[in-house]
């Protein structure tokens, strides 16, 4: 029968059963990270709001976009996982997290 | 809006976040021989050295400079004034200079490095540099800015 995708063959170890599946669906590592970055945020808001009935989502968004960042050099250790594209806009995403984290307002500070 | 040092507090922890994020980034993909790297993208790390080696060195040369200032100077028996209107610098052109320096890599790799969008920055920049001179003046006058 006709597949979809091309199958991944092992011949050179088993490393290339994950670049090859990597490079037959190339959406898969990104929707990677992006699932990494919004389970962390929006259950991190959710479980925030729930607890305390506050929200700080300059918080989580810097706590999810680190996070995302480690998986993402993870990934970046061997060709073919990631292209530098991808690592560019992660680190981006995290600075930017991090500046409206620190210049926003916390109700704690005086 | 947050008080003059909460906000100067924040702009220099925001620099200091950045050039920790990449810096990690960096020496993380060099200890360990990584494929991709960040050290390969020119304007990242262009941005890594201007923020860790310029814009935050100036900035604490020039808040050290103001320190200095703060401790030193002197009132004359028959003044009312202090002798240096230098005393409130602050080392704030450099400090915006930093914060441009980060949102410039934001808008050049998520938009493009179109003209269309460099208005974001200089009106970004702007108003960081508005709002830091506001602070400081309100120091000096003695008035709230807010």
């Amino acid at each position: 029968m006709a597949y979809i995708y091309n199958l991944p063959n092992s011949t050179d170890g088993i490393d290339t059963i994950m670049t090859d599946t990597a490079s037959a669906l190339p959406a898969l590592i990104p929707l990677l990270l992006l699932f990494t970055f919004f389970v962390i945020f929006l259950g991190g808001i959710a479980r925030q709001k729930a607890r305390t009935g506050n929200t700080d989502a300059s918080l989580w968004a810097v706590v999810a976009s680190i996070g995302t960042l480690m998986v993402t050099l993870l990934l970046s250790l061997k060709e073919g996982f990631i292209n530098l594209l991808y690592l560019v806009i992660v680190i981006t995403v995290t600075i930017f997290s991090g500046v409206w984290f620190f210049i926003s307002q916390k109700q704690s500070e005086v | 809006m947050s008080g003059q040092i909460q906000w100067t507090v924040g702009l220099v922890l925001a620099g200091l976040f950045a050039v920790a994020i990449i810096g990690f980034s960096i020496n993380y993909a060099s200890d360990n021989d990584a494929a991709v790297s960040i050290s390969q993208d020119d304007e990242v790390s262009g941005v890594y050295t201007n923020l860790s080696g310029t814009n935050l060195i100036k900035f604490k040369e020039s808040l050290e400079n103001t320190t200095g200032g703060l401790l030193n100077s002197s009132i004359d028996s028959q003044s009312g004034t202090i002798e240096s209107g230098g005393t409130f610098a602050g080392g704030i052109s450099d400090i915006t200079t930093g914060t441009q320096n980060i949102i410039r890599i934001g808008y050049t790799k998520i938009f493009g490095a179109n003209s269309a969008f460099a208005i974001f920055l200089s009106i970004f920049g702007a108003v960081i540099g508005f709002i830091t001179l506001m602070y400081f003046w309100k120091t000096w006058a003695g008035r709230t800015p807010d």
